[in-house]
């Protein structure tokens, strides 16, 4: 096909005016049925390059949003989970102490559970395969540390008679488990770090980018306006006020076109919603569980360890310090009642969407549940500082002040929490499935193109041939 | 005719342009597959990473060999899986002689015969260092760092204030101790947290004395498990040290010892007001004190002296580690390679980062940042004999109950009985 700046040569010369070629002195104008012969080219090619212009942007978008959606939002999810259960895992482990429980149960059913929970969800996200040559390794590394952990956890078991000994035990495994840097939880915030990179990029992909949309349907626009100029040069040669096929196939194209841009478009928007909006949100809830975990954690495992009140704080805050920005004091969870409560951190990320909500049907529920974690995490930290301020006084009963299970206990402010943490990222997780659902691409599109493709062209032959037939009949 | 060429000549343009670019992207491909890699895998991360990177930066660029490094805490367990999957570096990093014998005897290493002497930098390795990685008389690895274990660091600011001097014999070391717990200062800083190493700082400790205070020969029988736990000379090495580290000698007493983290003690050491005089630990540990803000100027702020000889006879000797590299995979790039780390060029730039030590001792002081890097080289280079780390000799089931041994005596030193009996009943299940 000869192709000048873009244009095939059918094209250009079924655009030229009447006479301009005598005017320039290139070649001489093509009578009718030459004009008919090349409008037909033009259209054929029109239609095939659309075909494959929808075709592939499709494909690769199916492609982009696939491996988006089956691979990289689960590992960044799983990778999520698993920083959860084990930073649970450790909670739990320090609490059997406090509580007492270690000497009769070891471990436990629930730090068991949380391992093996752990375990599961870093299987997974090395099934989905880690980007970089480096997240291999981590996983490796993650696998190996976590042997280590519950090595240590089980030294502080067997030496749980000797008091001194088997703190120090937990406190290794509890080093192991949040040391900055190189720890175990580190290390899986560094592979999450490296999944939302990965969404990232298939976020920014030329294949998913609006702007495709001009390049792909670049031919069916060219093709459309091919169409209507054919059916003014019939009408003026022929007399004929339309032609049915060609207009068949104008409507065809137009669909097809519509179609696409709708579909492109749509799809665009749920990726953009499920990876700039849901992603992050059930990202948060997990973040926001793995942090209070940790807090608690360490004020359970500081008080095994007998540790000062001081060091109980800057432990809590260490962990807890990315929640909120200020003290969740009862004015403002008043204020959240009403409207929008003003307050900054991880916290408010996760809570805020659907506190901005105003009450109405369908919200109420969603809106209910935040409310509810923004009062339990407020009665979280009074369980803390009642901890620590009876830490600061020597005041007897502070194991059980820690692991005991009443709400103004820590480890029942605790689970408290929690289950209202746990009811936001199955929601969370529902809306992340609906829009990933919405983000995938239908597969109509890609096997209409074809059968709309073939339609457009055969209408084109069939408007077109007859006028040409006609000319073949005068001349012979 | 006319009409038809520029179709004809522009389809033939494209097929000679769609050649082309073939051709360009096929000879990008067999010129990126004729490009050699050699994988190492080692336990360096972070600062010691980009060390190595650095290192052999100029090895890629004048061989045009490409190093991918995979550096990981756990590479023990990364090459155990690689191997077993067949799938192994080239080359791997061992901390630990125990560890090139164990894969040597498994049959999964290369011999390096002639390597040291082949190496084309003029490389001179002090007397036992190239036995390190030699198993069985055939060499396997070759030591690329070195640290020297026994020195006691100390605030040479904070011994002026209160008129002592630097411990450079066991007499004063525990004459120091003695006065400053009177006065209520505790002279010891020790931390034994280090993760599933737990216990290691005072194995440290320990092997210090056994080589100090009964020589070589007591030292290498203990390490090799012809000299039984619960022999007099071993448990008198437990004992020197539980005097040493009695509670009023320790910063936080026993329980701050067995919580305090191995690497935080310079917080401590070099505070404003000390809370400790003194603090055990390898020559690495000027990488931790150089963290601090603002960091100790050496000489005035930190400082170090050999540890003490316990007896004088054996004054001298030093416990020393190190990482070595041995050969997993045969190739001629990892051959090259190989030869380049142990060449004194890449020596040097190693010490240049003034965290690890070479045991070559064509290395020209220049190379070490500052005086204190040169006076830690002098102390290895200058050494009567030098020993590796004997818990790191020891086979791995054994180095362990070592570790949590050393945590149960600190925690009570009266159970020293029954821990030596148990370490001894480990080791003969072991087979030594």
């Amino acid at each position: 096909m000869a192709v000048i700046n873009g244009v095939p040569a059918a094209v250009r010369r079924l655009a030229r005016r009447p006479g301009a070629g005598a005017r320039t002195g290139s070649p001489p104008q093509l009578r009718t049925p030459g004009r008919l012969r090349h409008a037909a080219v033009a259209l054929v090619l029109c239609t095939a390059a659309s075909w494959g212009a929808i075709s592939l942007a499709v494909g690769q978008g199916q492609a982009v949003v696939g491996a988006a959606g089956s691979r990289t939002i689960p590992a960044v999810m799983d990778t999520g989970e698993a920083a959860y259960r084990l930073a649970d895992a450790d909670r739990v482990a320090s609490a059997g102490f406090a509580s007492g429980a270690a000497a009769l149960t070891g471990p436990g059913r629930q730090y068991q559970d949380d391992l093996k929970s752990a375990h599961q969800a870093l299987a997974r996200v090395a099934e989905h395969g880690t980007p970089g040559a480096g997240g291999g390794a981590q996983l490796e590394t993650v696998a190996g540390l976590l042997v280590e952990y519950s090595g240590l956890i089980a030294q502080a078991h067997a030496t749980e008679g000797s008091e001194g000994l088997s703190s120090a035990y937990l406190g290794y495994a509890s080093q192991l488990m949040h040391r900055p840097g190189d720890g175990i939880l580190a290390r899986i915030e560094q592979l999450r770090a490296g999944e939302r990179e990965q969404l990232a990029r298939q976020r920014r992909s030329a294949w998913t980018a609006p702007l495709l949309l001009v390049a792909v349907l670049a031919p069916a626009v060219l093709g459309l306006l091919l169409l209507v100029r054919t059916q003014l040069f019939l009408r003026r040669h022929f007399n004929r006020r339309i032609n049915p096929c060609l207009l068949a196939a104008t409507v065809l194209l137009a669909t097809l076109a519509g179609w696409t841009a709708t579909s492109l478009l749509g799809v665009d928007s749920a990726f953009a919603r499920t990876g700039d909006r849901e992603v992050p949100r059930l990202a948060a809830a997990w973040q926001v569980r793995t942090a209070v975990a940790a807090a608690a954690g360490n004020d359970t495992a500081a008080v095994v360890r007998g540790e000062p009140a001081a060091k109980v704080a800057a432990g809590f805050y260490q962990y807890s310090g990315t929640l909120t920005d200020r003290e969740i004091t009862s004015e403002l969870v008043d204020r959240a009642l009403t409207r929008q409560p003003d307050f900054r951190g991880a916290l408010a990320d996760l809570l805020l969407p659907d506190l901005a909500v105003p009450v109405g049907p369908g919200v109420a529920a969603d809106r209910e549940t935040a409310l509810h974690t923004l009062r339990d995490y407020r009665a979280f930290v009074g369980a803390h500082n009642a901890l620590q301020l009876g830490a600061a006084t020597g005041r007897p009963g502070l194991a059980q002040a820690a692991a005991g299970a009443s709400p103004e206990q820590l480890g029942g402010a605790h689970d408290a929490l929690d289950l209202d943490l746990a009811a936001i990222t199955d929601l969370g997780k529902r809306r992340l499935a609906e829009g990933a659902a919405a983000a995938r691409p239908g597969f109509g599109l890609p096997v209409a193109v074809p059968v709309l493709c073939a339609a457009i062209a055969v209408l084109c032959g069939l408007g077109l041939w007859p006028r040409i037939e006609e000319y073949r009949a005068v001349t012979r | 005719m006319t009409a038809g060429r520029g179709p004809v000549r522009a389809g033939a343009a494209s097929a000679l342009a769609l050649l082309l670019v073939a051709l360009s992207v096929l000879c990008g491909c067999s010129a990126g597959s004729a490009r050699q890699v050699v994988h190492v895998l080692g336990p360096w991360t972070g600062a010691a990473e980009e060390t190595f990177r650095a290192v052999v930066a100029p090895f890629e660029r004048q061989t045009g060999i490409t190093v991918e490094y995979q550096g990981s805490a756990e590479s023990d367990s990364v090459l155990a899986d690689r191997v077993a999957g067949g799938a192994p570096p080239e080359l791997a990093v061992f901390d630990s002689p125990r560890k090139v014998a164990t894969y040597a005897r498994a049959g999964r290493l290369t011999a390096l015969d002639g390597l040291l002497a082949a190496s084309d930098g003029g490389s001179d390795y002090g007397p036992g260092w190239a036995e390190l990685g030699a198993v069985d008389g055939t060499p396997y690895a070759v030591p690329v760092t070195a640290t020297v274990k026994s020195l006691v660091w100390y605030s040479p600011r904070s011994l002026d204030d209160q008129g002592r001097q630097p411990p450079r014999d066991w007499a004063r070391l525990t004459a120091l101790s003695g006065e400053a717990a009177a006065a209520g200062i505790a002279p010891w800083c020790v931390g034994l947290a280090d993760g599933s190493a737990s216990g290691r700082p005072g194995t440290d400790w320990l092997e210090d004395i056994v080589l100090t205070q009964s020589g070589l020969e007591v030292y290498d029988g203990w390490a090799s498990g012809r000299i039984a736990w619960a022999s007099p000379q071993i448990r008198l090495a437990w004992q020197t040290w539980g005097a040493t580290i009695a509670e009023d000698r320790l910063r936080g007493g026993r329980r701050g010892a067995l919580n305090g983290r191995f690497g935080d003690n310079g917080a401590f050491l070099l505070a404003h007001n000390p809370q400790c005089l003194l603090e055990h630990a390898d020559s690495a540990a000027i990488g931790n004190y150089r963290q601090y803000n603002p960091p100790p100027k050496p000489g005035q702020d930190i400082d170090f002296t050999r540890f003490p000889a316990v007896d004088p006879r054996y004054d001298g000797d030093l416990e020393v580690a190190g990482d070595l590299v041995a050969m997993v995979h045969g190739t001629p790039g990892a051959r090259r390679l190989l030869t380049f780390l142990t060449s004194a060029d890449a020596q040097s730039r190693w010490v240049a980062g003034g965290t690890v030590l070479s045991p070559d001792r064509a290395v020209p002081p220049a190379a070490y940042p500052d005086e204190l890097s040169r006076r830690l080289a002098r102390t290895l280079l200058e050494a009567r004999a030098v020993r590796f780390d004997a818990s790191d000799q020891m086979p791995q089931e054994l180095q362990d109950a070592f570790y949590r041994a050393v945590l149960t005596f600190v925690d009570d030193p009266s159970r020293l009985d029954e821990l030596l009996a148990g370490l001894d009943r480990i080791a003969a299940s072991l087979g030594r």
